[in-house]
């Protein structure tokens, strides 16, 4: 017969932890975060876009050059150890025209984002909230202004208020926000109706606080999309004006401008167009692929 | 379906009155002075007949009803920058290329995006997918204005291949035409793609499949023939795309056209100019995107639009 020791009888742990919540609760954002993670081309987006903000902001405050102090004997030099990106025809630092002109062409589309963001919400909002024939008369409105080329309007609109940062950033907010109204009004029509929306309503809630308490969180998701497509589409706009001759005036430097003036020297300076063609190629490819993924990561649609 | 396209043609109307009225006020608006610094030149009894022989010395209102008026009866006036020419008879004059030029880049445009889109969906996930999905974020990542100067460079000049610029025989037309339709290729890639996708999930697809139609004809009869549809509805917002294209491409490749032309009227402050051609190019896309939502309810006859609203 076998013996069985004494060791064998030890009492089982305790488990009174069995019903403790082993991970934190998620919420949307936190997750959309996680999901946003594992998606490799979105990350490198956002890593680049980080990187490129992190040039613009401090590579001009670290130089010993201004993006305006021209070296007449130093014109046309190509890329070296005192000018990273060599000098234009004036014989401008390239270095810090560039990120210069990366800091403006940022600062346009986030301001432009911002912009839309606010006046498409609300509008979009009101509408889909008021229904009936608000929402009728609002839409009608939008339809009109949607099929008004925007880039006609843009021109027009910077050919009254003259050109200048600020000129472009109204010209796009004029004519851009009517894409975001659209969209936000299209989540609202859906969401409005449901209980929670109700729940509030019979608690005594007020229209404003239903439409910015309950109803634009929910939207938030698609707004967030819809705004890393705006801010690109923006510093495109602005580089168009500034391609044709209407936008950023030099000695400034914008994105649009440097792109302009590389493109007209090409042919005997190509560095002079490499360098804005390379982060300006990189600004909007990194939105495209963060969008991308943050539409993966919001859209409840692509839940599995 | 009538009351639709009525409703339409009354929308379509007050937006081009729209566009008149505000281009109009907005030239009104304008810093700078058509007759350039020869008003600083010309004794005032001299400017009050220039004044008056184009109008200007009238109220604005007058103006205004005036010019509606003429532009109701295809009068857009005539241009400051060349005075014995008319705004229309230089749009007829330019509108050929440009016609052209887009005509051309649509159709590389769709041939191309829609077999990229097609390939994309249907090797998801796969190599194809990656590499369609990849060109088409480069064409929406890299605007026309640094393709056309790059290409210009490169195959133009570098190489030999094609001539750099100028318009004169059908090899000049091909690089302004790539260069133009890149972004559209973009466009229509990605739309496709999702929209295969979205078809290939669908009942009908399994029930093809199922009853054991080859592949080919599943793809060309049941997908791609469904997939296409919702593509329609952005050819206007593709025309849009074109045309505004038109505007930086001729002007790198000196193709003479609309674009280059209202770019060069932009320089000079030719007020008629502008707001004819802006009239112009806002006339036509909102005809196109008439017609586009006009035939898409026509095509799918899942959309009875007009009605259920």
């Amino acid at each position: 017969m076998e013996v069985i020791s004494k060791e064998q009888f030890q009492p089982a742990q305790k488990t009174t932890s069995a019903e403790a919540i082993v991970r934190p609760s998620l919420n949307y954002w936190a997750d959309a975060w996680r999901r946003l993670r594992k998606n490799k081309l979105a990350m490198a987006g956002l890593s680049i876009l980080i990187i490129l903000s992190l040039f613009a902001i401090f590579a001009p405050l670290f130089s010993s050059q201004h993006y305006a102090t021209q070296h007449l004997k130093q014109v046309n030099m190509k890329p070296s150890g005192e000018y990273f990106f060599g000098t234009d025809k004036f014989g401008r630092d390239m270095w810090v025209r560039v990120w210069w002109g990366t800091r403006i062409s940022l600062f346009i589309g986030l301001v432009a984002a911002a912009l839309d963001l606010v006046v498409g919400v609300l509008y979009g909002g009101i509408s889909a909230y008021f229904g009936g024939k608000v929402d009728a008369f609002m839409q009608r409105f939008i339809e009109i202004i949607y099929s008004i080329p925007y880039l006609l309007m843009a021109i027009l609109l910077i050919m009254v208020l003259g050109s200048g940062v600020t000129s472009i950033i109204l010209a796009y907010a004029i004519t851009g926000w009517v894409t975001m109204a659209r969209l936000v009004r299209g989540q609202m029509l859906v969401l409005k109706e449901q209980e929670f929306v109700l729940a509030a309503r019979s608690l005594g809630a007020k229209p404003w606080r239903i439409i910015l308490k309950h109803l634009i969180p929910n939207v938030l998701g698609v707004v967030v999309v819809q705004i890393t497509f705006v801010v690109p589409t923006a510093i495109f706009v602005e580089s168009f004006l500034s391609f044709i001759g209407l936008g950023i005036k030099p000695p400034l430097a914008s994105l649009g401008n440097l792109l302009s003036d590389g493109a007209t020297n090409m042919r005997y300076q190509p560095h002079t167009l490499l360098f804005p063609t390379m982060v300006f190629s990189l600004i909007l490819l990194s939105f495209n692929l963060l969008g991308d993924g943050l539409r993966d990561a919001l859209d409840p649609k692509m839940r599995k | 379906m009538l009351t639709y396209t009525l409703r339409r043609l009354l929308y379509m109307l007050i937006t081009l009155w729209i566009i008149v009225t505000v281009t109009f006020f907005l030239m009104k608006l304008l810093p700078g002075d058509p007759f350039g610094d020869a008003i600083t030149r010309l004794p005032p009894e001299s400017m009050a007949i220039l004044k008056a022989q184009y109008g200007l010395d009238n109220p604005v209102w007058e103006q205004y009803l005036k010019y509606i008026g003429h532009v109701a009866q295809g009068d857009l006036g005539v241009s400051y920058q060349y005075p014995t020419r008319s705004v229309v008879s230089v749009i007829k004059t330019a509108m050929p290329a440009s016609i052209e030029l887009g005509i051309e880049s649509m159709i590389i445009a769709i041939i191309v995006g829609l077999i990229l889109g097609i390939v994309a969906a249907l090797k998801h996930n796969k190599a194809g997918d990656y590499t369609a999905s990849m060109i088409a974020l480069i064409g929406i990542s890299i605007p026309s204005f640094v393709i056309g100067p790059l290409l210009s460079y490169f195959v133009g000049v570098k190489l030999r291949l094609l001539p750099p610029g100028l318009w004169l025989g059908p090899e000049y037309r091909v690089l302004p035409a790539v260069a133009l339709s890149l972004s559209t290729i973009a466009i229509l890639t990605r739309m496709m793609r999702a929209s295969m996708l979205d078809v290939m999930n669908q009942d009908y697809i399994k029930t093809a499949k199922s009853k054991g139609l080859s592949t080919a004809n599943i793809v060309d009869k049941h997908m791609i023939r469904n997939a296409i549809l919702p593509v329609v509805t952005i050819l206007g917002p593709i025309a849009v795309n074109v045309l505004t294209g038109t505007l930086v491409v001729e002007r790198i490749f000196s193709v003479p056209g609309l674009g280059n032309q209202f770019v060069t009227s932009v320089y000079s402050n030719d007020y008629t100019m502008i707001t004819g051609l802006t009239l112009f190019y806002a006339g036509v896309l909102v005809v196109m995107m008439f017609f586009t939502d006009i035939a898409y309810s026509f095509i799918d006859p899942r959309i009875r639009l007009g009605k259920g609203k």
